[in-house]
């Protein structure tokens, strides 16, 4: 049995700013093989060491499609992420997981699928996003929303345009409040909801974001016909061990790290805290 | 069910024996502290092993789950790091262990095997041996027979003693306690029918003696798990507890932790160190959001994982063992049979 | 084979409620605590700093080496030796140039090292300047209680179980259930028997919930209550108005066994004395102080400010308390201290920080624990020779220009005294780290160096000192199979020349609100955890007992939020609070239970409001939007 709480030896191959207080870290086991070994399912997470601070837990931002490196987008919060932030290509950390249920690919196959994101919301679906990209035969039509407040907080900016220039996939943006250079759609996620053709039947829809967005959006998706449980989320919780064991993110007998972070709204709504 | 195998030493050899064990592992059992108080200590000599005690208010889980616990071990060198897992178990016997403590093993066994195993507990188990001695009265606070966890155990122990009159009936429940006869043959005979029937004789005594306390867990667990406890309960009830961690920290079958690094000899020690979900900044996550900031919401957390039929259908157990240790350490009157009791009539003293 | 587990009984060493633990620990390192069951204070029980006593050993940035600052103002790590002669001679220096040296002691450091640091200041360095933080709003309590004369009473039952048996409990706090925890259950203990419990204070605390009536008690009020209180005495006539108080001077007087509790609250020095000579008064005046179950216990804020005390770190008297002229005290403590003592008066620990040269402290972070933070933390920086014994690196440990390591509490062997009187053994629970060692041995070297004769060589040396000078220690002594040293569960005596003390000021009137400052701006509390160093070094309860001004960098007062609406303000604006002395900007948090028109300033935020309530802990303000 592998050790539980034994990380392995990570190195950041290089980093990219996407808003001021937010960075991608594309990152390598030390071990080569081990590297090539590894596997996850987007939607899960892995808890990454500042070595002397501690752990944290991070959503794969990558898909496995593309294992070159694993990507993970940290926003600075506190000590570690400060101190992450401090840290460039060549430095190590810890990597342990993957951790967690994951998004069930099988399960979408076959749907059209209905992503909707706002701000630091779009990282955990877009390994999800790329993992179907990957292997687009198998869904139907896949649109994505994404807003954040300003233009500048949008994460992933070069990909939005790699996005919007696929023949097989409608994307549409927007910020709360533009600026000079925003020739978008101005207002909060839901105004796409008009600009998008939604189909409740046969759509399954992946919704993260801010707690606030995640409830608005959640209250006109099931008002326009969509069943709690087409609805998928993740939630968040303080962790501190990510596998089930030291209790800090339960809800009711569930494991946010276990049992989830993907829950579909029919959980979530039966969830008792 | 299998009968284990019963065996009966007389008490006058019970040093020889304990004394051989001291000789070639470490053995840790109650002795006599400051004041009276019961310590779990490694014994050095089986003089110091007491028979006749009430229950420490320790638990005995700290030598499987220690309050510290390194885990592992983070060395940096030439610029690189090295992460090895501190894997310290060594063989250790539990000498006169409670019934309700056995059981508290059992369920916090089947907690940290579920997969992903916790290889460090699950380390720690394998190298641990369990002395069962059973209760033949009733403990001033224990309340056991409610939550199935003694006073004599079916399963669950490596050895089960119970005293008679001169000699301890042995039970033998696997072959990490048959080990524990090795070499010591000659002081074990086979029980006799009588004697085998007088151990019958003082287990239906001892239930007896309990009377008719119940703790009523079944009504307690079927309000909990139904939704039908009013916030206002926990509210009060939270009004008579201080936030002290206490019931977390002595209970047997609780285990929450937090991880944390620190800096021992040139290199970084992770460590598992106990926590309380009583605690306010338990779920405080970084954003500085906290979905449990009332103090209610943390006592019905504690009750809802230790009572609740959803728990108890996942982990095929109450999360209690009945022994009594949260009435004397809760800095409040929040222990557990006062909030069962709350739970089933629907109103709390204060 | 064997991984030696075993267990040393201590002493819990936050507040002062002297809880009883064990220190555990395997193959030599701490692992964690046990509580003791058959404690006589504790029995059993801890609250959650006690749970976390073993932290800040494990977990804080320990000092581990003898530090000199050099030349370019670095640390480096030096020899014991190295470091004892340079502090000795620094401050040998300074006295031979006719500049001032003091010592402080510490309600966070033993008896035994605190006898000691009061013999380094009178002896050693001839110093009457020797006090300690947080000592002065306990002594407060103390002179205005003594003033009432209500310690006569002969060794009485432990005031916490007297508590629990009590039927009318008065009880003037901050917040109990946070600042003194076992207290606070006594209290529980009692409300859950049917006691009657009275609350005063700034808010509506935890405990004011469970109370039979909660009187608003702000800073500043402690006048008016002395005074109603007088004039509310059974058999005279009730002074009109107030009918809440009257009813609860009748349930006290009325009482079979009645209790007051008394925390030191954010008032000043002269309101903290009114308010003992009120409520001292109370008892004397109601047959209470004799009573056989009635019981009065004001409460220190750290674990051993009482036996600081006691064992003369304060300004005004010699360890006893003894009068500084009591020439049979000076010869018994020429003796124990190996030099005859200097009997001048010093100043306390505030004007000591600005008028001395050199310091020696002992285990304290001043700033954390003085009225003023940013005025403690100037005077340090301009000291010319600052010693620093610790085990924690502080804020003061790095401004220091000798800092000398120490054993942690977990760590020590020596005494601690708790509020009721228990003189109770801490045990080691393991060595410390690296050069680090014994505070009392330290102390002994240092005085040593500064000539003192016959330097103790054991804790236990130094305790037969203490008995030998301390008149009310003379039974304290290490007695096997227990851990109690002595104990006597009456009031701390108070020396007579306290009480002359000659800046006791008449307690200033509240200013009056008027149409130009309506509201009164209190500062809540004395004291507060979070910035302490046994708090931030424990990663449990660092992340409870979050520093404030950590959780908000621009500070925070309290508002009613109903005159808050009144005013147009939402919660977390930012406003100008402006008093007659001055103004300041702070951001509001609204809240429902405050009396109206009161704002509460926490410690925490005291030094950002200094222009406003400048040293005072009251002031009227008026509130402007910004």
């Amino acid at each position: 049995m592998a050790d539980l709480f034994l990380p392995s030896v990570a190195t950041i191959q290089d980093r990219r700013d996407e808003t001021p207080d937010t960075r991608t870290y594309r990152l390598r086991f030390r071990d080569a093989a081990e590297h090539e070994r590894f596997q996850f399912i987007p939607g899960q997470f892995l808890e990454l060491s500042v070595f002397g601070l501690g752990e944290a837990p991070f959503c794969f931002a990558s898909s496995p499609t593309r294992k070159q490196s694993i990507e993970v987008t940290v926003r600075r919060t506190g000590q570690l992420t400060d101190a992450l932030h401090a840290m460039d290509a060549g430095d190590e950390v810890g990597l342990r997981g993957p951790c967690g249920n994951g998004f069930d690919l099988a399960a979408a196959a076959g749907h059209d699928l209905l992503f909707i994101a706002g701000g630091i919301g779009l990282p955990p679906l877009r390994g999800l996003i790329w993992n179907v990209l990957d292997t687009r035969e198998r869904f139907g039509r896949v649109t994505i929303l994404y807003g954040a407040r300003t233009p500048a907080d949008l994460v992933y900016k070069d990909e939005l345009g790699v996005w919007q220039n696929r023949g097989d996939v409608e994307l549409h943006t927007t910020v709360d409040r533009g600026d000079a250079g925003w020739a978008g759609n101005v207002g909060m996620v839901p105004i796409l909801f008009d600009r998008a053709e939604l189909r409740p039947a046969n759509t399954l829809v992946y919704v993260c974001g801010p707690p606030i967005m995640i409830t608005f959006v959640i209250q006109d998706l099931l008002a326009r016909g969509f069943a709690a449980e087409q609805i998928i989320s993740t939630l968040e919780r303080m962790m501190q061990c990510g596998v089930g064991k030291c209790n800090h993110c339960c809800i009711g007998h569930r494991w946010v790290c276990r049992d989830g972070p993907v829950f579909t709204y029919r959980q979530i709504q039966e969830m008792v805290e | 069910m299998t009968v284990p195998q019963a065996l009966v030493i007389r008490k006058a050899d019970l040093g020889t024996w304990v004394d051989s064990l001291i000789g070639r592992t470490e053995v840790i059992g109650p002795t006599r502290g400051p004041r009276g108080d019961v310590l779990l200590a490694t014994l050095s000599g089986a003089r110091e092993l007491l028979w006749d005690f009430t229950n420490a208010l320790q638990p005995p889980k700290q030598f499987l789950l220690p309050q510290t616990e390194p885990l592992v071990q983070i060395r940096t060198a030439r610029g690189h790091a090295q992460a090895e897992s501190v894997a310290d178990a060594h063989p250790q016997v539990l000498f006169n262990v409670r019934s309700c403590d056995v059981k508290g093993f059992a369920v916090l066994r089947r907690m940290h095997a579920q997969p992903p195993g916790d290889t460090a507990y699950l380390r720690r188990d394998e190298q641990t041996t369990l002395v069962c001695l059973t209760c033949p009265t009733p403990c001033p606070l224990g309340f056991c027979v409610c939550a199935d966890a003694g006073p004599f155990l079916e399963e669950h122990f490596d050895l089960q003693l119970t005293a008679m009159d001169d000699a301890m009936f042995v039970e033998v429940g696997s072959a990490k306690g048959r080990a524990l006869l090795e070499g010591q043959d000659r002081l074990f005979r086979p029980a006799a029918a009588s004697e085998v029937a007088r151990r019958a004789e003082i287990e239906a005594e001892a239930r007896r003696r309990f009377g008719p306390v119940t703790c009523h867990f079944g009504s307690a667990m079927r309000r909990v798990s139904t939704g039908r406890v009013a916030q206002a309960l926990w509210d009060a009830i939270a009004d008579w507890c201080l936030e002290c961690g206490g019931c977390n920290f002595i209970c047997p079958t609780c285990y929450c932790f937090s991880v944390r690094d620190r800096r021992e000899d040139g290199s970084w020690e992770r460590c598992r160190v106990w926590d309380s979900c009583q605690y306010a900044a338990f779920t405080l996550e970084a954003s500085g959001h906290n979905p449990r900031k009332r103090q209610g919401g943390r006592v019905r957390r504690r009750f809802f994982h230790k009572v609740s039929a959803q728990y108890y259908q996942k982990d095929g157990d109450v999360g209690c063992v009945g022994c009594g240790r949260c009435i004397t350490v809760c800095l409040g009157t929040a222990d557990m049979p006062a909030v069962v009791e709350a739970l089933r009539k629907g109103e709390w003293h204060g | 084979m064997v991984s030696g587990r075993s267990s040393e009984l201590s002493i819990c060493p936050y507040c002062a409620c002297g809880c009883g633990l064990y220190v555990q620990r395997t193959a030599g390192r701490l692992t964690g605590v046990m509580p003791s069951e058959h404690h006589p204070v504790s029995a059993g029980r801890l609250c959650a700093r006690g749970w976390a006593a073993h932290e800040p050993s494990l977990w804080g940035r320990r000092l581990t080496q003898p530090l000199l600052r050099d030349g370019d103002g670095r640390a480096v790590a030096t020899t014991w030796p190295t470091a004892l002669r340079a502090a000795a001679e620094h401050l040998r220096a300074l006295r031979a140039a006719g500049k001032a040296v003091g010592v402080l002691g510490s309600g966070r450091a033993t008896n035994e090292e605190n006898f000691l640091a009061a013999g380094l200041a009178r002896a050693g360095l001839q110093s009457g300047h020797v006090d300690a933080c947080l000592r002065a709003p306990y002594h407060d309590l103390l002179l205005g209680l003594a003033a009432a004369d209500p310690r006569e009473a002969a060794d009485r039952a432990p005031p916490l179980e007297a508590l629990e048996a009590c039927d009318v409990i008065l009880l003037v706090e901050g917040d109990l259930a946070l600042t003194h925890p076992r207290a606070a259950y006594a209290i529980l203990r009692a409300v859950r028997r049917g006691a009657r419990l009275v609350t005063a204070g700034s808010v509506r605390t935890k405990l004011a919930r469970l109370a039979w009536r909660h009187l608003s008690l702000l800073p500043g009020d402690e006048v008016a209550l002395a005074a109603a209180l007088t004039g509310r005495a059974p058999g005279q006539a009730p002074d009109g108005g107030g009918g809440e108080l009257r009813e609860v001077v009748e349930s006290y007087a009325g009482a079979q066994r009645a209790g007051i509790v008394i925390a030191p609250t954010g008032a000043d020095p002269a309101g903290l004395r009114a308010l003992g000579a009120a409520l001292g008064g109370l008892a004397a005046a109601t047959g209470h102080v004799d009573r056989p179950g009635s019981v009065i216990l004001p409460l220190p804020l750290r674990g051993n400010t009482r036996g600081a005390l006691e064992m003369g770190v304060l300004p005004d008297a010699l360890p006893g308390p003894s009068a500084l002229h009591d020439a049979a005290a000076r010869r018994r403590l020429a003796a124990a201290w190996g030099q005859e003592p200097a009997t001048a008066r010093g100043l306390d620990v505030e004007r000591m920080l600005d008028e001395v040269a050199g310091l020696v402290v002992v285990a304290d972070d001043p700033p954390v624990a003085l009225p003023s933070a940013e005025r403690a933390r100037r005077a340090l920086a301009g000291l010319e020779c600052l010693v620093v014994l610790d085990a924690f690196v502080t804020p003061t440990v790095e401004a220091a220009h000798v800092a000398l390591p120490i054993a942690s509490l977990a760590e020590t062997e020596g005494t601690f005294t708790n509020m009721e009187g228990r003189v109770q053994w801490l045990r080691a629970g393991a060595a410390p780290p690296g050069a680090a060692r014994p505070g009392w041995a330290v102390l002994a070297a240092l005085g040593a160096e500064l000539g003192l004769a016959r330097p103790p060589a054991s804790v236990d040396d130094v305790l037969a000192g203490i008995r030998a000078s301390v008149p009310s220690y003379a039974w304290a002594e290490r007695r096997a199979g227990e851990q109690e040293a002595w104990t006597q569960h009456a009031l701390p005596a108070v020396a007579p020349a306290a009480l002359e003390r000659p800046a006791a000021p008449e307690p200033a009137a509240p200013e009056p609100a008027d149409a130009s400052y309506p509201f009164r701006l209190v500062r809540a509390a004395a004291f507060e955890w979070g910035d302490d160093p046994l708090v931030t070094a424990s990663p449990t309860l660092r992340r409870d007992h979050v520093s404030l001004r950590k959780l908000f960098p621009h500070g925070r007062v309290d508002l009613p939020a109903l005159d808050a609406k009144a005013l147009g303000i939402r919660d977390g604006w930012q406003v100008k609070l402006v008093s007659r002395a001055g103004e300041a900007l702070i951001p509001v948090n609204l809240r429902d239970d405050l009396a109206p028109r009161t704002i509460l300033v926490s410690f925490a935020f005291r030094d950002q409001l200094a222009p406003v309530l400048g040293a005072a802990s009251h002031a009227a303000v008026r509130v402007e939007r910004v």
